[in-house]
């Protein structure tokens, strides 16, 4: 079975192909201690798409994102952003070269207030406090109201905006989003989305994780299928949609 | 009533410098995940420094200050990140305890050397602004009591606000929040860290440079210990919070000052207010919340495997031959020196049963050698057996006692409850009970039929054979039923309770075995000193201990020996050559700070050395090996 | 609680409305289920439904802030997990907790050593260990460290010291993540066998094809509670569990039209 998984057949943002493509995954092997968990993973996400992965969980969704953000160094293989070779690059590192990760569950330091989680915006984004508030606060007013507050005791909803905010004002070359509905009420999660949308027309690549497929669908351009730490489909969205759920449940209908 | 207001100042002048020291512990604690016990050093070397600059060599004491507090102190600490504690994170808390044990000892070392303590008696440091004073109420309180005040209340409001409007103060709160997401955000972890560690420097720095006026002549070992009890106000914090820190401190420093102005003197407690701060510290510890069982850790350790029954025989009558023949070549003190290291040994081995084997720690090991040496004595006359089941009888059941409160907790914060026992037995106990004014107390040789242990070499022989005895028995402790259960705990306790065992049960179990071996110890170490005074079974003298078993490999016997002979070798280094009196003390410190990088210790490096040597020549057992995930049958 | 039409024995394990909270988050809310002598129980869910934190509660390690479990009838409330574990039951964890630094035998033995130490009924550890070695295949590795074998071998070994505790109640807690195709067979073979001996199985796999394959009854877990159960077809035909694996909603899988309110 091949788990070559090449999305490289649509072009970049208008006429501007870009040498190298955002991301490149080959061979990737990783483990947390003896436990391998990811057995040759192969990606590759075109400057300026949205690549969905996708899979069930356990399937190694969250560690290649920890791989590729630098929190787990992988066993073999390599890892290519923007066609540079980052194997072994610290996680703070990749984060102030313009790789923004948006971590699953809660992004967001519970203990300190709405302002001070947005200072910490200042160690990988290029503008000011001032700047990075009133722009977070433009996107989503309920932060703006709740400034002083502690985060840990805003909704769920509120704290993903809130880590989702860190995306936006990082102006990042590569977006890595780790299952930002989970969790979440529709309403809230197909905002969160929409700013996603949003983003990717502006040139962001991202790469996002989901569990439930049905949101990121709509936004992706192309979909890949994670199960049992390899990479076992890639196609258009649509494609995808019938091969998950056979994936997912076994065989049923 | 001017009374009670003279002491509630000096109360709160010492609460203060408690607040200052204890913060600074608390903030490197919570950035790195290390409680720094050279803390108190750092403290006493500042102050040292700066009686060096201003007292000898007329700096001024502005520019002084300056260069302590602000550069010196700091970058040291930045260095000490650097150097030491970077390998350190993650690793086991026992070794954490020992490194930061290893500063504290390798900078009394030095110290000791740079100011001879001969010369302590005329080294004074003049208060801040001495001679003038303030009339409050009825009481004339000096200025720089007012000095230490103003700048605790001003080092407490800057750090509140450095916490909350510097970048780099949310950044330190944010690792403390979640240290993976402040590196995902770009904060740079190990940066922080050192700030937090040149913080935390800069803050025992200034404390010792408070302190040491209101103390007289400078003395080394008087400042370290002061600042020590910082870690009691930490604890009160639990170690993240300023606040309750600061709160602690000014408890702690008015409880004392109370203690020693109310209580009647002559008194039980009056005598022992100098454990005040231990016994709170104890009860805090106590009184904590219990927490979860730990989930298993990959312990890293290179493990020798333990020899079989026969092997293990055959070494100990080899042993016990050559001891023989050392008795016949060896006379005088250095037959001395080698029945004080294995009688040593036996206390080192009960480490290595506790802390090597059971992967619990314990700082207060030389107080169960100390109660053992105690029931020698009193139980022992003419070296009766009686004596010695009662040491061990006696340590074990402390150990029992000790264990019912501490086997609650874990890591750290069992590792501070023995110190704080041990401390508080240091001044209730071993101070009032080994002869008037620490004068000794004498404890008579063990006697067995057969053996003339009256004499050096049959002392030594005897010491040798105990020795090898429970060498051997702790070795097939752990090949058999019990080991097994003791490295089940130590590799999951969490596997273990789910599997039907009582933890808390197998924990104090083998706490108390491992004081009663102590105790057995303590009743032979008082047999071959004749004489043995509070000073021989010090916390101090514990802490030294658990960093040379670490040493020599902390779950191996023949390391045990090494290290033992090594630490009885240090008095008669002393003897012979005067200028080494604290070189060692330095090289242990050194070598206690080599842990951080090399764990295994001096046993690991030898068990690597028998496996490349046998790798090299043997080959010809059939050996399975992996190649990734399947597993290949091979033949060498 | 219904009467079910299948072979089972009688309840082992009876968790009855248990909510677990850990500072404002809810893990668990008003879980019941139950498992039966004779057969193996699943339990699905999604990511960080709660599958762990239940059988935490279950075995003493966590304390629910509600609810309450009962083994064979006795109530384990209050109960520390070694006395929850001398009662009869046994388990592994999701992320390993073997004994590292022991080999695969002494694992094994140890686990029957500590049955030994507290029942009466106990055979020889010694016995015990080498007929558990055979039956779940490790033999050949026997005498290896557990540190140096792959995760798949370790948890059969967590596995095999569970069984030597001779447990009525046997909680596996992924047993199958690391196995290849042939080995999760086996497995599954295995679990099938020890239902067939009398003893109660509560499996959580993400490998939904063996809990459905071997299970007399399913539960799924979602976001803390419990939203489905019934045998595997049942399970397999219920719109909510697809829509909580797959994230449609529950009423319309096939249109994609727009959310509603307030989701799970």
């Amino acid at each position: 079975m091949t788990t070559t998984a090449s999305i490289r057949t649509r072009t970049g943002p208008a006429g501007n192909i870009p040498p190298a493509p955002a991301l490149e995954l080959i061979e990737l092997r990783a483990a947390y201690g003896r436990i391998e968990v990811l057995h040759g993973v192969n990606l590759t996400v075109p400057t300026g798409t949205v690549v969905a992965l996708l899979g069930p969980n356990g399937a190694g969704k969250t560690t290649t994102l920890n791989v590729i953000g630098g929190a787990l160094e992988p066993r073999s293989g390599c890892v290519h952003v923007a066609g540079v070779h980052v194997n072994g690059a610290s996680p703070d590192g990749l984060a102030r070269a313009g790789v923004c990760r948006i971590p699953e569950g809660r992004g967001i330091f519970p203990n300190l207030t709405v302002a001070e989680n947005l200072r910490m915006c200042t160690y990988s984004a290029a503008l000011s406090v001032a700047e990075i508030e009133e722009q977070s606060f433009a996107r989503f007013p309920r932060l703006g109201e709740r400034r002083g507050q502690l985060a840990g005791t805003m909704s769920g909803g509120e704290q993903q905006m809130l880590a989702m905010a860190r995306a936006l004002v990082s102006r990042p070359g590569l977006l890595l989003l780790d299952e930002i509905s989970m969790g979440l009420a529709p309403l809230i999660v197909s905002e969160l989305y929409s700013l996603v949308g949003a983003m990717a027309q502006d040139g962001v690549t991202v790469l996002l994780t989901e569990q439930f497929a049905e949101m990121a669908m709509e936004i992706c351009d192309f979909a890949a299928v994670m199960i049992h730490g390899r990479i076992m489909h890639v196609g258009q969205p649509q494609d995808v949609a019938g091969y998950m759920s056979e994936a997912y449940l076994g065989g049923v209908e | 009533m001017s009374e009670f207001l003279t002491y509630t100042i000096i109360g709160l002048v010492t609460g203060c410098i408690y607040a200052l020291t204890a913060s600074g512990l608390v903030v490197t604690y919570m950035t790195t995940g290390i409680l720094n016990f050279g803390h108190g050093a750092v403290s006493m070397v500042a102050a040292f420094a700066y009686w060096q600059l201003t007292v000898e060599w007329h700096v001024p004491v502005l520019v002084a200050l300056v260069l302590v507090v602000l550069i010196g102190a700091p970058v040291f600490g930045a260095l000490l990140e650097r150097l030491l504690m970077r390998p350190l994170q993650g690793k086991p808390v026992e070794l954490q305890v020992v490194v930061t044990v290893g500063l504290l000892i390798f900078l009394l070392g030095l110290a000791n050397l740079a100011w001879s303590p001969a010369a302590s008696a005329t080294r004074t440091l003049p208060r801040f602004f001495s001679g003038h004073s303030l009339k409050l109420a009825s009481v004339f309180v000096d200025y720089h009591s007012i000095v230490v005040v103003a700048v605790a209340v001003a080092v407490a409001v800057g750090l509140r606000f450095f916490f909350s409007v510097s970048r780099t103060g949310v950044a330190m709160r944010a690792v403390v929040d979640n240290p993976d997401l402040a590196a995902m955000v770009g904060a740079r972890p190990y940066r922080i860290a050192q700030f937090s560690w040149a913080l935390g420097a800069a803050l025992a720095a200034l404390g010792g440079v408070l302190l040491a006026p209101l103390q007289g002549a400078l003395n080394i070992d008087l400042l370290t210990l002061t600042v020590i009890l910082a870690i009691v106000p930490a604890v009160i914090g639990r170690l993240r919070s300023l606040p309750l820190t600061v709160a602690g401190g000014l408890v702690i420093g008015l409880a004392v000052t109370y203690a020693v102005g109310y209580l009647p003197p002559n008194s039980f407690v009056a005598k022992a207010q100098t454990a005040i701060p231990m016994v709170i510290l104890f009860l805090a510890l106590v009184l904590l919340r219990q927490e979860r069982l730990r989930s298993g850790r990959v312990s890293g350790m290179t493990l020798a495997r333990a020899p079989s029954l026969a092997r293990s025989l055959q070494a100990g009558v080899l042993f016990i031959a050559a001891s023989v023949l050392v008795s016949e070549l060896l006379s005088g003190v250095n037959l001395a020196t080698a029945t004080r290291g294995v009688v040593l040994g036996i206390a080192f081995l009960s480490l290595v049963l506790l802390t090597g084997y059971a992967g619990q720690v314990s700082l207060g090991q030389m107080t169960f050698v100390g109660t053992g040496a105690y029931a020698m004595a009193h139980l022992g006359h003419h070296g009766s057996l009686v004596g010695a089941l009662a040491a061990m009888a006696v340590s074990g059941v402390l150990g029992a006692v000790v264990a019912v409160f501490a086997v609650r907790l874990r890591g750290l914060y069992l590792a501070l409850s023995t110190l704080a026992f041990a401390y508080a037995m240091d001044y209730i106990f071993f101070d009032q009970h080994f002869g008037p004014y620490g004068s000794g107390l004498a404890v008579d040789r063990l006697h067995v039929p057969g053996l003339d242990t009256t004499s050096d070499k049959g002392f030594f022989v005897l010491g040798a054979v105990i020795f090898a005895v429970a060498s051997i028995g702790l070795l097939a402790l752990r090949r058999g039923r019990y080991g097994r259960r003791l490295a089940a705990l130590n590799d999951s306790p969490q596997a273990c309770a789910t599997l039907g065992v009582n933890i808390a049960y197998t924990k104090l179990a083998v706490f108390s075995a491992s004081a009663a071996l102590a105790g057995l110890a303590g009743a032979l170490y008082g047999g071959q000193q004749h004489l043995v005074t509070s000073a021989d079974f010090q916390t101090f003298n514990s802490l030294v201990l658990l960093l040379l078993v670490l040493m020599g490999g902390k779950n191996l016997v023949s390391g045990a020996l090494a290290t033992a002979v090594l630490y009885a070798l240090f008095p008669v280094l002393q003897q012979h050559v005067p200028s080494l009196s604290n070189v060692q003390y330095v090289l242990v410190g050194l070598g206690a700070l080599t842990l951080g990088r090399y764990p295994d210790g001096l046993g690991g490096h030898m068990t690597r050395l028998r496996e490349l040597i046998a790798d090299r020549t043997g080959g010809q057992t059939a050996s399975l090996t992996l190649e990734g995930d399947r597993l290949v049958g091979a033949d060498g | 609680m219904r009467a079910e039409g299948n072979p089972q024995g009688g309840v082992v394990l009876a968790v009855a409305e248990v909510s677990v909270s850990f500072g404002g988050i809810r893990a668990l809310h008003q879980v019941s289920l139950e498992a039966r002598a004779g057969g193996v129980t699943g339990l699905i869910g999604p990511n960080g439904a709660g599958k762990t934190t239940l059988f935490n509660v279950i075995t003493g390690l966590e304390k629910p802030t509600q609810g309450r479990v009962g083994l064979g009838g006795t109530d384990l409330s209050g109960m520390p997990p070694h006395r929850r574990a001398r009662l009869g039951m046994a388990r592994t964890f999701q992320r390993l907790e073997v004994f590292g630094s022991l080999s695969v035998r002494d694992n094994i033995l140890t686990g029957a050593e500590f049955h030994r130490s507290w029942s009466r009924h106990a055979d020889d550890p010694g016995s015990v260990t080498e007929e558990i070695l055979d039956r779940i295949g490790l033999r050949a590795v026997a005498d290896l460290r557990v540190d140096a074998i792959p995760t798949g071998m370790a948890r059969l070994v967590e596995l095999g010291r569970a069984l030597a505790t001779r447990p009525r109640l046997l909680l596996l807690d992924e047993p199958g993540s690391g196995l290849d195709e042939n080995e999760s067979e086996e497995l599954g073979r295995l679990l099938v066998d020890l239902g067939e001996a009398g003893m109660a199985v509560l499996l959580v796999e993400h490998d939904v094809d063996l809990v459905m394959r071997i299970s007399e009854r399913v539960f799924v877990l979602d976001f803390g509670r419990i939203i489905a159960s019934g045998s595997s077809s049942e399970v397999q035909a219920n719109p909510d569990v697809r829509a909580a694996y797959l994230g449609t909603q529950p009423a319309d899988v096939d249109d994609p039209s727009g959310p509603g309110g307030g989701g799970a």
